[in-house]
């Protein structure tokens, strides 16, 4: 009678596991269907995934754009091979699956960076690490070291550092974001915990009651297992789903669109960021592109107004159509993406912001999303690393478009940078449209 | 265990059930108002305002007489109205659509006109996205352009292929392209036999004295997205600077 009671009972929980592991799996896979649109998702382009939805950074040949990251195609710096396109690449090299972690210069010793081709007596086709004290030998301080020959397997941007794995994602140069970044890793690595945990503890459980034969001892040792891990799990379950329904009803949202535990900081003012006033020096060059807030939100902006004939009333800059509607022209409308996500405007005209000086220090690999060329009285923003592709207001198709970039990296194009013109208002608000639109 | 913890736990799944299909449901929502959204913004955006120097033309195939004559004479209509020098002048963009409202094309448009746009090229190009231009010069010269847009290139694209595909068609762009561009001109066979050389100037360009002792000159530029062809500097900087839309 005891032994067909406590089956009655082991019955009633197998059913209850059953029953738990199934709404929890509704949940999960309701808000990935949801999801599958895109719509809940920060706006990516076709071939890039956001951020934490199946895409690793630096870790699985993805590279960051923003809040989204891609499979970045292209050749590469040191062996020159293309690299295939569902491999991508990181840091200017092929990833290679297992690879060092893409450690690069930095997994071959402290303080090394990726050099240029020839650079500091390196072959011309080849690249070498160089050390702290040779960069700040080029950069105007005593030279007192020398190179460190190698062929690095990988390379990683200072500014990857940044996006890199690990809990807190940095080195020398953390700010607050790190320690934003280093929360999360640890909130999602104790979810990950507590999942696993509670997985193993329910089999184990499983186990013990299957070989029980019976065993009263047994049985409540399991009994008590499967009690205690489910309790800890649907805790942990439970303050995770109370604070997501007062965060739900406080109407809390994420103005980048996405979930409200989703979050995009910037981790490249690492020195301080540039006062919104100063400009960059002429002729410096311009580094690995550093995806910041700011850009993001400024390519954001541009983006929510594509394809679209757009007009303003107000005092922007633009051409007046025959019913008397102003329409943005280049400038006017880089400026009001700019502006509407915190950036500083470089100009109201481009011939203001071609006084501004330029960053080009001719590596296209350096400009990046956000970021404006300038060339023969047209500005663009780029919409991608290496500026493959840029958004503007376009004289002939009287709306914002998307053009290839070649052509304004071909003719040696001024770029602005997006980051330099920040400051720390950088807002991430989506750009509202105007108030009504041509028709 | 006891029934209240059962309780409890049955409560719990219940909220996460409703939970995931409120979430299901909004979500659903939102994609739903979403689309709708976008496809009342994209029947807003048909139809571009007319801008202050600009004259967009659009011709619309539908009359008794085959494309190609069609096409021809409102070419011709085109050309012919321009207004004398002082008077509105306004750069012509001519595009070409059929009864349908759908773009004409870009072969078919090059077999009304006698025109051939070189094979490597096309493989680059939007095929309905082209015009022909008609600049704001003085009458009696030939003043046109052809406006060819490039479509996105994919990553493993280059511009340099595009513009060695164009230098590559120097030699025979000109007979290839009289038919809109020289129309008027009436060029002989001995003048479309001759070799035209092309320089760097502020465009790439070439000259010709025609038979008849009457200059001619081509023109072309890569800009943005688009090749621009036009038989003048002043024409081929008037479309340069339409397709800019530089402030």
């Amino acid at each position: 009678m005891g032994l067909f009671a406590s089956e009655k009972k082991s019955k009633t929980k197998a059913i209850l596991i059953v029953v738990f592991v199934l709404a929890a799996g509704l949940f999960f896979s309701g808000k990935a269907l949801a999801c599958t649109s895109g719509e809940c998702r920060p706006t990516c382009f076709d071939t890039e995934k956001p951020t934490g939805e199946g895409c690793t950074v630096s870790a699985d040949g993805f590279t960051q754009e923003g809040s989204c990251c891609e499979k970045k195609s292209g050749t590469d710096l040191v062996s020159g091979k293309v690299c295939s396109e569902d491999k991508g690449m990181v840091a200017g090299r092929c990833y290679v699956s297992g690879s060092a972690g893409m450690a690069g210069c930095s997994g071959i010793g402290p303080g090394l960076a990726l050099g240029e081709k020839g650079e500091m007596g390196c072959p011309s086709d080849q690249i070498c690490c160089k050390t702290q004290e040779y960069q700040d030998a080029t950069q105007g301080k005593p030279e007192t070291s020398s190179s460190s020959p190698s062929s690095p397997a990988a390379a990683v941007s200072p500014s990857s550092s940044g996006i890199a794995g690990g809990l807190v994602p940095c080195k020398d140069d953390c700010t607050l974001c790190h320690l934003v970044i280093g929360f999360k890793s640890i909130f999602d690595w104790l979810m990950g915990l507590l999942f696993i945990a509670t997985m193993l503890i329910i089999t184990v459980s499983g186990v013990f009651y299957m070989v029980s034969t019976g065993s009263k001892t047994m049985i409540d040792k399991a009994k008590k297992a499967l009690t205690y891990a489910l309790t800890a799990f649907v805790i942990g379950m439970g303050c995770w789903l109370m604070i997501n329904i007062i965060m739900t009803m406080l109407g809390f949202s994420n103005p980048l669109g996405g979930n409200w535990w989703e979050f995009t900081c910037d981790t490249t003012q690492t020195k301080g960021a540039a006062p919104s006033s100063s400009l960059p020096t002429s002729g410096q060059p311009a580094g690995d592109y550093k995806p910041s807030q700011c850009a993001d939100g400024a390519l954001k902006n541009a983006m929510a107004l594509k394809d679209q004939t757009i007009y303003d009333q107000g005092p922007l800059r633009g051409k007046k159509d025959s019913n008397g509607y102003w329409h943005l022209d280049c400038s006017a409308f880089v400026n009001k993406c700019w502006q509407d996500a915190g950036l500083k405007s470089p100009g109201g005209s481009t011939k203001q912001m071609t006084a501004s000086s330029s960053i080009n220090n001719g590596n296209r690999n350096s400009f990046g999303a956000g970021d404006l060329l300038l060339v023969s009285g047209h500005v663009v923003m780029c919409m991608d690393q290496g500026c493959k592709q840029v958004i503007h207001s376009s004289g002939k198709d009287d709306n914002v478009k998307i053009s290839n970039g070649d052509y304004y990296i071909s003719k040696g194009a001024g770029v602005i940078r997006a980051a330099d013109y920040g400051g720390s208002s950088c807002k991430t608000t989506m750009l509202k449209i105007f108030p009504s639109r041509y028709n | 265990m006891k029934k209240r913890y059962i309780i409890i736990l049955i409560v719990i799944v219940s909220a996460i059930i409703i939970l995931a299909a409120i979430n299901f449901f909004k979500e659903q929502n939102k994609k739903t108002s979403q689309q709708t959204e976008e496809s009342s913004e994209s029947q807003a955006g048909d139809g571009l305002p007319d801008l202050p120097g600009i004259d967009r033309k659009e011709f619309t195939a539908g009359g008794q007489n085959s494309l190609s004559e069609q096409i021809d004479s409102y070419v011709d209509s085109q050309t012919e109205s321009r207004p004398s020098s002082g008077e509105n002048k306004e750069l012509k963009d001519i595009q070409f659509k059929d009864k349908e409202g759908n773009p004409i094309p870009l072969n078919d448009f090059e077999k009304a006109v006698g025109i051939k746009v070189d094979d490597q090229l096309q493989k680059y190009l939007k095929s309905g996205d082209y015009s022909f231009m008609v600049c704001s010069g003085k009458d009696g010269e030939e003043n046109h352009g052809l406006l060819l847009n490039i479509r996105l290139l994919s990553k493993e694209e280059t511009f340099p292929d595009v513009i060695k595909i164009l230098s590559r068609w120097e030699p025979s762009m000109l007979s290839d392209l009289s038919g809109i561009l020289f129309k008027n001109a009436s060029l002989g066979e001995s003048d479309l036999s001759k070799k035209m050389e092309f320089k760097d100037g502020k465009y790439r360009y070439a000259e010709l004295t025609l038979e008849n002792g009457k200059k001619i000159s081509l023109n072309y530029v890569w800009v943005d997205d688009y090749v621009i062809f036009a038989t003048s500097l002043e024409c081929t900087d008037e479309i340069y600077d339409y397709v800019y839309g530089a402030d």
